[in-house]
Formats: C-alpha cells, structure tokens, sequence
C-alpha cells in the first residue's frame, strides 16, 4: 500500500509539472506574457534549479568526494543565487524594497538552516539506533 | 530447538552433529549454516593461489571486469565473477551492497546513513564503503533495522 501510495504520489508531481510547463507555455502563445505567468515559470525554473542543485550537491554524480558541510555551503550559496535571480525575474516581491529582499534572505535562511538542523537530528537519531540495531545483530550471532 | 555446546580441547576440527525428529526444512537450513561457516575461496596473490576462509574476506569487489578479495592483510584476485561468488556465499554474512559489491557482515563495525538514501558502511579494518540505494534497504533488513 505504502509503494502504491508512493507511486501515486511520484507521479502526480510528475505530470503536475508537465501540465503546468505546457499549460504556461500554450497561455503565453494565446495571451502573451503577464505578470501570472511570469510568476509561473519563474516558479517552474526555481524549482527545477533547486532540483538540480540538490543532485549536483548531494548525490556523487558529479562531485564525488566533498565534506557535508562544503556541500552544505555550496549548496546554500548557489540555491540563494539562483532564487533571487528568479525572484528579480518574476518580480516575486517589490524589487525596489529593502525591506522587502531582507525579509526574503532572512525566510531562506532560516528555512535552510532548519532543514540542516533537522537534517542532523535525523542523522544522529538513526545512526543511534543503527548502532544499536548492529551490536544486536552481532550479539546474536554469537561475537 | 534444544542446543549444547560441548567444548573439547582433544578435538582437532569443529564437529557438528545434528539430532532431530525428522529432517524438515529447518534443519536443512541449520545444515546449509553449518556447510557455509566452513566455507573457503581461492584467490591469487603474486602469482600464487591461496585459500582463505570466507569468514576472513573482508568484502568481495568487481573492478574491470575482475573480482577481488579483500582480507585483513592481503587483496586477492578471483577467477569467479561476483555473482557466481554470491551464489557460492548463500546462507553466509554475505550481503550484496552494490553492483560491484559484497560485503561481510561480521567485519561490520558501524554503518551510518549517506547521502541520496545510501549507507556507508565502516568495517573493522576501518575501510569505508558505500552501500547503494538499491540494495540499503536489505542490509538493514538483515541486521534488523
């Protein structure tokens, strides 16, 4: 049940981004570009960039040995850039607002650093429990 | 399962005798750890062949097209590819941990997670491998996790 709610799930998301990535296109040959739209693909862009960022930082596809917390930097000064880049082209708030950019910074470095922080709970939790599960696992077969 | 030990200083090799009802498929698979425990490879080394138990081999890699063994001390070559090599290592510690890999899971000493749903794996010669996503999920069912 868990693997087809999972593939129900992937595939969703999936096709949503293909409907939106068409959809946007097809209404900006019909209408022309306005303010939605542009919002839209920045949106769309925003995403598939952190997408790529995320399998170019965290997986070893392309860099193949880095210490987490380089990626980490890596990953948290690119994925700033290229948001307020898409933030500047689809006009995401008032672009003339300091106050405006500020808070934007600030949301993206808090979110960030709570998902590092999460992220090293989780770490420390599970590699606990995975040692006690190996001590265990070794007790049993009699070492 | 009733099991005794007896321990026996004037015995020159393990002995194992199994008394049951009948054979079932219980037993078989007692039978098959039995056979496994005593399990040994034969691997090249500067031109030589040797023969290890397979409780030494630390893991069993395939690099271009070759199989290497790794012990403790020493690293030697196979002439069996890492499938046969699995096949021959059913009902040991052996787990497959990539497409290029098996591990021993009685030289295990830590295993954390890593990125991308991986597992690194940390051996007692204080080796680190990486057990991919595919096959994370059955080292951790194996061990219990």
């Amino acid at each position: 049940m868990h693997d087809f709610a999972k593939s129900v799930f992937t595939s969703t998301c999936r096709l949503f981004t293909i409907y939106m990535l068409a959809g946007t296109l097809a209404a900006i040959a019909f209408t022309g570009l306005s303010y939605g739209l542009t919002l839209t693909l920045t949106l769309l862009l925003a995403s598939f960039a952190f997408a790529f960022l995320r399998a170019f930082f965290f997986t070893d596809h392309i860099i193949k040995t880095l210490s987490y917390p380089v990626r980490i930097l890596g990953f948290g000064l690119a994925a700033f850039i290229l948001l307020t880049a898409c933030a500047w082209l689809g006009q995401w708030f008032p672009m003339d607002n300091p106050w405006a950019w500020s808070t934007f910074a600030l949301i993206y470095l808090a979110i960030l650093g709570a998902c590092c922080l999460g992220y090293q709970i989780y770490f420390r939790r599970t590699s606990g429990s995975f040692d006690a599960a190996l001590k265990d696992y070794h007790q049993r077969m009699g070492r | 399962m009733n099991l005794s030990v007896k321990e026996d200083p004037q015995l020159e090799e393990i002995q194992v005798a199994i008394a049951c009802p009948r054979i079932d498929s219980r037993v078989c698979q007692i039978i098959e750890a039995a056979e496994a425990a005593d399990l040994h490879l034969a691997g090249l080394l500067d031109g030589y062949l040797h023969i290890v138990g397979a409780h030494e081999v630390l893991y069993i890699e395939a690099v271009d097209g070759k199989t290497f063994l790794y012990t403790a001390q020493a690293v030697l070559e196979s002439s069996s590819c890492l499938q046969e090599l699995e096949t021959d290592l059913v009902g040991t510690e052996f787990i497959r941990a990539s497409r290029q890999l098996l591990v021993n899971l009685a030289h295990l000493e830590r295993l954390r997670p890593y990125l991308n749903a991986r597992l690194e794996l940390v051996l007692d010669n204080q080796e680190h491998l990486i057990a991919s996503r595919q096959f994370a999920p059955a080292i951790k069912r194996r061990i219990g996790i």
